[in-house]
């Protein structure tokens, strides 16, 4: 069942240069085939930026990786009421498949069923009870969301998170309309940023039949709605959590944002979901170690290992991914350091002013080993949120003087020199004595009595 | 949204109401009760410390009875069993240097922190089967705790390690209690004047040495039998006895002599002993062979010695092997069986 | 028989004996080759083998300042300056020699058969030195004791390319030197013994015994009041010389002149000064001023020299003994305050049977000698009572000096033994007594001497060497007919009362041939143990199966070579420090700790990644970039040498610098057992070694029956679980386990949860909701 193999060669016909750093085999998971229509315009972005998609709906057998290669470079599902998952696929498949390096966007609604809550649990990412979805009463969308209030329309400038690096604030015309299923983030996870969280007056709540459930708290509320989080796992696969199918569909994307109370204005969906494709799939904000040198002070090549109080260079340069090719990275905190253990010396790295034919940045240290022998690694550690993890370690050893490096004569030293040297005089002067002065035996007869 | 807000203040208050409510009863009432309970206890206790140099004598009642929590006071027992029916040596040995730390802690005025208990095993059996105990002596160290529910906690004193002094078990109390129980031992008359005799002895003897002893010094033969003694005592595993401290001996079992201890790298202190004689005799026979034998004038007289010494030297040195394989099952040699 | 004949038999002779003796002891260490291969033995000759290759390979200069990054990682261990260069030195120039003269032998078998060549020199070396005290024959029959005891073979069978292989030739060479220069005071003498003793000090830490020993030889000479020119010249060359050439070691450093062990040559050297300043003085003035003047410069050196030396001892400029040395004196000192000593198995004491075991009859002879060294108590005999009393002691109180202790037995039980020999061969006294002894003499020597010049090569072992001590003592005695029997007749007639000849034939030949009978069981003895206890190369082990057939247990090898082959180059490994050396000899990966114990807490860290539960150590691993875990588990064979067994001593080190995280206590049941099966404590079962050892053993037997054959334990059922590691390889004995560390998971989940997820546990609904 591929449903539009020939919009995708096509799209590969017109354009060769591949956008997204990892690849561009597509796997979309649909509830049924059917569902195709609702989405043809996140289609169209896509194939736009060169993805060759496989649209599947999750009766159709797939396997994600074969012989621990991958089969597919990116993994889309858009069936949230997938009640298990397609034959030669599992939760742990998916997540070998993001073990592999593949990414991953994992959209929800309130029918999400149980597959995709365990895998996302395995992210620390608890979707609500099933059948719940975000209400709110003072910020649902007039069209869409007058009958339950239950599609609600997130202000970026205030709701989003300020990370550039993913969603650039900037490039959205205007609020995002969300309807679906809200989920919350385990703080303690570091790898975990929540992109989009739900307004202060939000509730999680049963979307159906509303009533009877009248004297129960809502679960969770308010901020702690996450509507949109990201994880970039530790090897950089990353991976896109969405509460609702719906903001990816061609009548979100076309609707007009209006609020109870201003007025109405487009909305921001279509080009959030292309920034936050563009990220989980890599064809931004991914960062790579060109190149990491190390020498002397006034030499060129490293040498073998250092010796302990050398002055010496530190380089590592670093090139950013985007729009299809690298460009040089410039940041100010990249830091460097020297680790045996604990670290024993940590430094920030300042990067050479660019010019126009510069392709990398580069981030260069001078600074003097300390004065302890041993193997030391020397590691950029370099961990940004929405950014590609830099982790370079080079390992050198640090060794003491030779025995030749010592200074040979200490000035503390002299009165050893000049006794020693007043010794082997003086012996002369015995022995020369003692054999042809005059003291003979008389001499000894005298002085004896 | 309002009729969610309402609802979930009204909870709120009459919770915390209620809360505030029990805890307050809950409160008094423990401080009565508990409070003048623990009062008693330690007041009986320190009467009885007082009385008796601050060792208070348990039995099973008792040790409950003193350990009920919650307690403001931490508790050192001695689970010893010092009656004579039970030869326990260390038992005996470290039941001074108890009482010692306990009379240096009972000088203190108030001695309400810390009580030194001794539950002998006649006395409590059960509480000994309830740590399950079955070496004694053994020395717990019970903390105060004011939760009466928190589990029975104890820290057990390693006699292996700290030793039998009654200095390292205060400092071991102190580190635990962060009391300070200083030992002070009463003052050794005989130990002193056996120092004392023994430095006059020394003296006399260095002066008589200096006076007219210079030959007793200058014989080389006490200096050969010093030196050949040591040697003997060296080389017969001396050194091994003084650092590990076998059993003198043990009493023979399933056939094997008592005195030659299992395995191959073990011995008793008598088994040394033999060895070290039977080194001797082999090599006094040596000597006489090649020193004293030479003097004698009659031939016959020298041809009964030579064959009475080689007898001798062969037998010990069977004797010696016989040894060696009833250490070594494997060895392979003998001389005459 | 007449002068010349008999005297040229003896030039022939005795350099044949020598010989013969040499390839005894020899061909005596050969057993470990030929049972198993010529390969390097158990721990500490593995590392001098890495360091001896690095040296031919890369020369000098770079052994002298190599910095080993493969080892102590992170730290990195300064090998030149923590090294003994000696042994490394002495095989890379006969190796280079080799090469010279174009023979291509590889430096492994240098290495290897380096240990045997010396023992050959060692035998010589006893012969001078007993030449010395007594006479040749009893030199000779010093040397083939030496080749030949145990004691001394225990340390040096092929493949065992540890210092003490030529450290004893050394030693006893040195002591030789000394000897010869008390006796004949010459500069040269002492020159050639500073000379010797630098070897010494370049080759082993057990040259402090020779710098007490000479001292105390000495001073003891001062007290006995035989101060002469001859003791003047030859130690204070010996002191000042050797003294400066020791320090040239690196790993000696100023030691000389600052720790305790070193003081006793120092304080004599200047004690001698004195003294013979005074005699001076006393040729100059009138003797009763010269008393007084006596007195008052005593006291006042006395109080001077006490006065300094605690000054400089409290302000620590002279530092206090050394653990292991400390731990000679005070006996307790090492089980209290160091583990790390106490744990080593070669620093126990000796019980009885060892001595036994080492020195079989020369044990018993050995205080006959002494009695002999106090009968004419010339300066040298003092020197050998000296060495006697204190070298037993010292074997007394750890096992491996029983190598100090066994040359001087082999020495002096040889001139017990050749004293008896004399007596009862001797046939020309004052009394020219019958001619009958004479031929008893003969008939009694002629024999045995045939015997050995012809039995060298086709006997096995001792045999040759029983034979050709005999036939040295019956030449000497038949050498001894004239001259020198006249000479010791002369002395010992006039020393002591009139001494007549042995009479009778029978006695003669009694005492003789039970005397031959002796040395025949001392080879035998010699034979039987060196080629069963002292020739198996501890990385390979032989164990017996039941039908009597041997079964040879490679795992250790075959681990290192998994290791070498599998494992990245930079790979580093963790385990006990006691397999440090042989991994980084044999699989070439980097090591945490080693057998070089330099570092305390390091190894007390590792025992703390051991001992801890997987959480607290997976921190420890994470942290020292370990990448993987070895360890011995001995449970199915029952090997006992397994790491189980030295856990307590892990979790002593570890508690001595980590005392919050490791208790002792709480790895033993409330009865103070320490068990591994259904009642082990709950910290014993959590901790990572007890994890290690056990996981999947209990499948091994399936049905809960598992048996740990070493503690003879039946194990529960179901093992432990492992989470932060997984098992990478297990040999084919089970004998070694490596285990490689995870890395953290990729999307942040802790491992124990990420395993159970991988076992196909689904996580329940989490607490993230309930806020």
């Amino acid at each position: 069942m591929r449903a539009s193999i020939l919009l995708s060669t096509l799209a590969m016909a017109l354009v060769a240069q591949a956008t997204s750093l990892t690849g561009l085999r597509t796997l979309v998971l649909l509830d049924t085939l059917d569902d195709v229509l609702i989405y043809t315009e996140l289609w169209s972005d896509l194939e736009g930026r060169h993805f060759n998609l496989t649209l599947n709906d999750v009766s159709t057998p797939v396997s994600l990786t074969k012989y621990d290669r991958r089969l597919y470079d990116h993994l889309i599902f858009l069936a949230p009421n997938m009640k298990e998952y397609p034959k030669g696929m599992n939760a742990k498949e998916v997540i070998g498949f993001m073990a592999e390096g593949g990414n991953v966007i994992l959209a929800g609604s309130s029918e999400l069923a149980n597959p995709l809550r365990e895998l996302s649990r395995e992210f620390d990412v608890e979707f609500d009870n099933r059948y719940t979805s975000v209400l709110d009463h003072f910020n649902y969308d007039k069209e869409l969301g007058q009958a339950k209030h239950d599609t609600i329309v997130v202000n970026p400038s205030s709701h989003m998170s300020k990370i550039d690096a993913i969603v650039p604030q900037d490039k959205l015309p205007g609020p995002i309309l969300f309807r679906g299923i809200g989920h919350s983030v385990n703080p303690k996870n570091s790898l975990l940023t929540p992109i989009l969280w739900a307004p202060q007056e939000a509730y999680s709540w049963e979307s159906v039949n509303l009533d009877e459930s009248a004297d129960q708290d809502p679960l969770i509320a308010g901020k702690d709605i996450s509507l949109v989080s990201v994880m970039q796992a530790r090897n950089n696969a990353r991976i896109a959590f969405l509460g609702s199918t719906d903001m990816l569909s061609d009548a979100f994307f076309s609707a007009p944002a209006k609020k109870q109370g201003d007025k109405e204005t487009v909305n921001g969906n279509r080009k959030f979901i292309e920034e936050l494709t563009k990220w989980t799939f890599q064809e931004k904000s991914a960062l790579d170690v060109v190149a990491v040198q190390h020498h002397m002070v006034g030499e060129e090549e490293a040498p073998a290992h250092y010796r302990i109080k050398d002055n010496m260079t530190y380089t590592i340069s670093l090139a950013e991914y985007h729009e299809g090719e690298w460009h040089p990275f410039s940041a100010d905190d990249v830091q460097l350091e020297l680790i045996m253990l604990d670290p024993y010396v940590r430094k920030t790295l300042e990067q050479l002013e660019l010019n126009d034919q510069s392709t990398v940045g580069t981030f260069t240290t001078t600074l003097q080993l300390p004065d302890q022998y041993g193997v030391f690694k020397f590691m950029v550690n370099y961990k940004r949120p929405g950014l590609t993890y830099i982790e370079s370690v080079t390992t050198v050893g640090i060794h003491p003087f030779r025995h030749d490096q010592y200074p040979r004569f200490i000035s503390q030293a002299k009165p050893y020199y000049t006794s020693a040297a007043s010794m082997g005089v003086g012996l002369l002067i015995f022995s020369f004595v003692y054999l042809w002065g005059g003291l003979d035996s008389s001499v000894k007869t005298t002085k004896k009595a | 949204m309002g009729r969610l807000g309402i609802r979930r203040t009204r909870l709120f208050i009459t919770v915390v109401l209620m809360a505030l409510f029990t805890l307050l009863i809950t409160a008094t009432t423990n401080a009565q009760t508990t409070a003048d309970i623990i009062a008693k206890k330690v007041s009986k206790l320190q009467a009885k410390a007082t009385k008796t140099k601050g060792i208070i004598e348990l039995d099973s009642l008792a040790f409950d009875d003193v350990l009920a929590k919650p307690r403001n006071y931490s508790m050192v027992v001695l689970f010893t069993a010092i009656s004579p029916e039970f030869q326990c040596v260390p038992c005996k040995n470290f039941d001074p240097e108890y009482r010692l730390v306990a009379a240096g802690w009972s000088r203190i005025p108030d001695k309400s922190q810390i009580f030194f208990g001794i539950l002998d095993f006649k006395a409590g059996q059960s509480v000994f089967q309830k740590f399950n105990m079955n070496s004694a002596p053994s020395l717990l160290y019970f903390p105060a705790s004011d939760s009466p529910e928190s589990s029975p906690s104890f820290d057990r004193y390693d006699f292996g390690k700290s030793g039998f002094q009654a200095e390292s078990f205060a400092n071991w109390v102190n580190a635990r209690s962060g009391l300070k129980i200083d030992v002070q031992r009463p003052f050794d008359f005989l130990a002193f004047s056996l120092k004392i005799m023994g430095f006059a002895g020394t003296v006399g003897l260095a002066h008589f040495l200096y006076t007219r002893g210079g030959k007793v010094i200058r014989s080389k033969y006490l200096w050969a039998a010093v030196s050949l003694f040591s040697i003997f005592i060296f080389i017969s595993g001396h050194m091994w006895n003084q650092i590990r401290h076998p059993p003198y001996s043990m009493p023979s079992r399933d056939g094997r002599p008592g005195f030659i201890a299992p395995g191959f790298q073990n011995q008793f202190g008598l088994e040394t002993q033999i060895v070290a004689i039977t080194y001797a005799v082999l090599c006094g026979g040596a000597i006489s062979l090649m020193s004293s034998i030479p003097r004698i004038e009659s031939p016959s007289k020298q041809r009964l010695a030579v064959i009475i010494w080689m007898g001798v030297i062969t037998v010990m040195y069977s004797v010696l092997i016989l040894f060696f394989r009833a250490k070594n099952p494997s060895y392979p040699f003998r001389l005459l069986f | 028989m007449s002068t010349e004949s008999s005297s040229t038999v003896a030039r022939v002779l005795k350099p044949t004996i020598l010989i013969l003796i040499a390839i005894v002891a020899i061909s005596s260490r050969l057993f470990s080759i030929i049972r198993f291969e010529s390969v390097i033995h158990e721990f500490d000759p593995w590392f001098n083998y890495r360091t001896t290759q690095h040296l031919v390979k890369n020369g000098f200069y770079d052994f002298w300042n190599w910095f080993d990054e493969k080892s102590w990682y992170p730290l990195g261990r300064v090998v030149g300056g923590t090294v003994y260069p000696g042994i490394m030195v002495t095989s890379a120039l006969i190796h280079n020699v080799l090469h010279f003269f174009n023979f291509p032998v590889d430096i492994r078998n240098v290495c290897v058969f380096l240990a045997p060549m010396f023992s050959g020199l060692t035998a010589f070396s006893a012969y001078l030195l007993t030449k010395e005290l007594k006479d040749s024959s009893a030199g000779l029959l010093a040397a083939a004791f030496l080749g030949v005891a145990p004691g001394y073979i225990s340390r040096s069978v092929a493949g065992s390319y540890d210092n003490e292989g030529i450290a004893i030739f050394l030693l006893v060479f040195t002591f030789y030197l000394w000897i010869k220069a008390v006796k004949t005071g010459s500069a040269f003498f002492g020159l050639l013994t500073a000379l010797f003793y630098f070897y010494m000090v370049s080759a082993w830490g057990g040259y402090v015994f020779i710098t007490n020993l000479v001292p105390l030889h000495a001073f003891t000479l001062l007290l006995m009041g035989r101060y002469s020119n001859r003791l003047y010249v030859s130690y204070s060359t010996f002191c000042a010389v050797g003294t400066l050439l020791s320090m040239q070691i690196p790993f000696v450093g100023f030691q000389p002149t600052r720790t305790s062990e070193h003081m006793a040559a120092l304080g004599v050297f200047g004690l001698l000064q004195l003294y013979a300043f005074a005699e001076l003085v006393r040729g100059y003035i009138p003797p009763k001023q010269f008393r007084t003047l006596l007195r008052g410069g005593v006291v006042a050196v006395a109080v001077i020299a006490s006065f300094g030396l605690t000054i400089l001892s409290f302000s620590g400029v002279i530092a206090p003994f050394t653990g292991r040395f400390y731990s000679l004196y005070d006996t307790g000192y090492a089980k209290i305050h160091i583990p790390i000593i106490a744990s080593v198995s070669e620093h126990q004491p000796t019980a009885w049977t060892s001595f036994f075991f080492d020195l079989q009859m020369l044990i018993f002879l050995f205080p006959a000698g002494v009695y002999l060294c106090f009968k004419e108590l010339k300066d040298e005999h003092v020197f050998i009572i000296l060495y006697s009393v204190f070298a037993s002691y010292f074997a007394g109180v750890m096992v491996r000096l029983m190598l100090t202790l066994t040359p001087v037995v082999c020495v002096s039980a040889a001139i017990a033994y050749s004293t008896l020999l004399d007596t009862y061969l001797e046939t020309s006294e004052h009394v020219l007594a019958s001619t009958k002894p004479a031929i008893a003499a003969a008939a009694t020597s002629a024999p045995t001497v045939i015997e050995a010049t012809t039995s060298d090569s086709k006997a096995t072992g001792k045999k040759t060497a029983a034979k050709a001590a005999a036939a040295a003592a019956a030449a000497a005695a038949a050498k001894s007919t004239d001259a020198e029997a006249k000479a010791h007749a002369k002395s010992a007639a006039s020393s002591e009362k009139k001494r007549f000849p042995i009479f009778n034939l029978d006695s003669r030949l009694l005492v003789i041939l039970q005397l031959t009978w002796f040395l025949f069981m001392f080879a035998w003895h010699c034979t039987y143990v060196t080629s069963g206890s002292y020739s198996s190369p501890s990385i390979v082990l032989a164990s017996r199966q039941q039908d009597g057939s041997q079964m040879i247990i490679d795992d250790f090898r075959e681990a290192y070579y998994w290791l070498r082959k599998n494992t990245k180059e930079d790979a580093k490994v963790m385990s006990w420090w006691d397999y440090g050396y042989q991994m980084a000899g044999m699989a070439n990966v980097t090591t945490l700790v080693d057998n070089n114990t330099w570092n305390n807490t390091h190894i007390a860290t590792v025992g703390k990644a051991m001992s801890t539960s997987e959480e607290v150590s997976y921190k420890v691993l994470r942290h020292h970039d370990v990448d993987y875990v070895l360890i011995l588990f001995g449970g199915v064979i029952g090997y006992s040498g397994d790491d189980i067994n030295k856990f307590l001593w892990m979790i002593r080190i570890a508690e001595g610098v980590y005392p919050n995280d490791v208790k002792e206590t709480n790895f033993f049941t409330p009865r103070g057992e320490y068990k591994v099966d259904h009642d082990a404590t709950k910290t014993m079962r959590e901790s990572l070694m007890y994890k290690m050892s056990y996981y999947r053993f209990a499948e091994l037997y399936g049905s809960g029956n598992a048996v740990d054959h070493v503690r003879n334990a039946r194990m529960p059922a179901e093992g432990p679980t492992l989470s932060v590691l997984e098992e990478a390889y297990t040999t084919e004995n089970w004998l070694v386990r490596i285990y490689k560390v995870k890395d953290l998971d990729i999307l942040g989940r802790d491992l124990k949860d990420s395993t159970a997820f991988d076992k196909g546990r689904v996580r329940k609904v989490s607490s993230l909701k309930k806020k």
